[in-house]
């Protein structure tokens, strides 16, 4: 979304839209690693309504790292973004430029690493889990919302500077 | 983010606020952002994908088998049958059945916690028999491991070289379940190597295999393990107290 050139409120507007999705992603991606954190913690079955396979995905070697489910990371990951949006409310200027980067930085991470998971789900062990399709589309749509308004704080940043030069 | 819905105008204006005031503070820390705004968004995209990509060699060399904790020490029960892939008397009140992979790790905590004190407590007591069908859904290792078990029960070392398999895969992953994996496990064990070898080659037991999981279908197993207590499904790795108070239901009876 281009905001070069529009009002300064405007602007303002168009780039705090992004605060409110990415804060509904947040709690969903909470929601849905939890329930699978929660699940692979108490050893109890993953409910899957008869979509996919659940158990067999949580079942395999994949599903932990170094000892630790990955769900348990996916929690923390989501946990972390949480906790960076609430940051970005109260700090000012180069502090809450630097929690949305930070944002930025566990989105592309988290992304980077579902995309190894849905190509281990898919071709490597032939069984799909609806939960995990879903946080990894969560954490990609959160890490693309990211870079959009990191993308309006940069022009935005622009057109103040050109403004106060001019 | 927030402090701009709360003043929308402040952006607009091209004159500085008065010094002091927040409004100050914050348009000075964002020019003192601007200096670095696209170096730094770089940087973060970086940083990500190099975490991404960090966690993902780290998947793969766990899976592989470089970063397992130490195997536990297996307790056997004393005075049971070790033959075959069943444990206790026929007859016994309880009969439990368990469906298992050797991909799966919480078949391998069921197997290293629960397992154990289900047979030392009931099943070496006379009081339940436990048969273990070995399904492949987590790929063609879980099916080679699964036909090796067998072998090695043509050998009357079923319980041993399953135990053996679960310790080993814990340790170092995979490769376990490779032919030569599967042969090192056995040589260890004292099994007659050609014998086995030649079971795990030919495929000898690959029907068997294929019978337990037509099985598991009908029993409408939907994941692993499974365990059916006479026909009461409990799914999961569970605590042994779970399944302690099942079996103790069906032995009130």
């Amino acid at each position: 979304m281009s905001t070069r050139g529009i009002p300064g409120e405007a602007r303002v507007q168009a780039s705090s839209t992004l605060a409110v999705p990415m804060s509904l992603l947040t709690l969903v991606g909470l929601g849905v690693a939890g329930y699978m954190a929660y699940t692979d913690l108490t050893s109890s079955t993953l409910m899957c309504g008869g979509i996919g396979d659940c158990d067999t995905v949580h079942a395999s070697a994949y599903a932990f790292l170094l000892g630790v489910p990955v769900s348990v990371l996916g929690l923390g990951s989501y946990a972390g973004i949480a906790l960076l949006l609430v940051a970005r409310q109260r700090f000012v200027g180069e502090g809450e430029y630097l929690a949305l980067l930070g944002v930025l930085t566990i989105g592309v991470s988290g992304t980077v690493f579902s995309a190894y998971l849905t190509y281990v789900e898919f071709f490597v062990i032939h069984a799909v889990c609806p939960w995990c399709v879903a946080s990894a589309t969560v954490i990609a749509v959160l890490a693309f919302l990211a870079v959009v308004n990191v993308r309006q704080e940069i022009r935005r940043e622009t057109g103040d500077r050109q403004r106060k030069d001019g | 983010m927030g402090d701009r819905g709360k003043n929308p105008q402040r952006s607009a204006s091209p004159k500085p606020p008065a010094v002091g005031s927040a409004v100050r503070v914050r348009e000075l820390g964002r020019t003192a952002a601007s200096r670095h705004d696209g170096k730094l968004a770089t940087g973060a995209v970086l940083v990500g994908l190099v975490l991404g990509s960090i966690l993902v060699v780290l998947s793969l060399s766990t899976v592989a088998g470089g970063a397992r904790e130490d195997a536990p020490i297996l307790v056997r029960p004393e005075g049971t049958p070790a033959e075959r892939r069943a444990l206790g008397p026929v007859n016994a009140p309880v009969q439990i059945v368990l469906y298992n992979d050797f991909q799966c790790v919480h078949c391998e905590k069921l197997h290293r916690e629960a397992e154990v004190e289900i047979l030392s407590r009931y099943v070496a007591t006379g009081k339940a028999h436990l048969e273990v069908r070995q399904v492949a859904f987590l790929g063609p290792e879980s099916a080679s491991a699964a036909e090796a078990a067998l072998c090695a029960a043509d050998q009357g070392l079923f319980w041993e070289y399953r135990d053996a398999l679960f310790t080993v895969w814990r340790q170092v992953g995979p490769a376990t379940y490779s032919n030569q994996g599967l042969k090192e496990v056995a040589r260890q064990l004292g099994l007659k190597g050609e014998v086995f070898g030649a079971c795990v080659d030919s495929g000898a037991r690959r029907a068997e295999v294929q019978e337990d999981m037509r099985r598991a279908e009908s029993d409408g197993v939907r994941g692993v393990p499974t365990m059916f207590v006479n026909g009461r499904r409990l799914e999961g790795a569970l605590p042994f107290e779970s399944y302690a108070k099942v079996i103790d239901e069906v032995l009130s009876k």
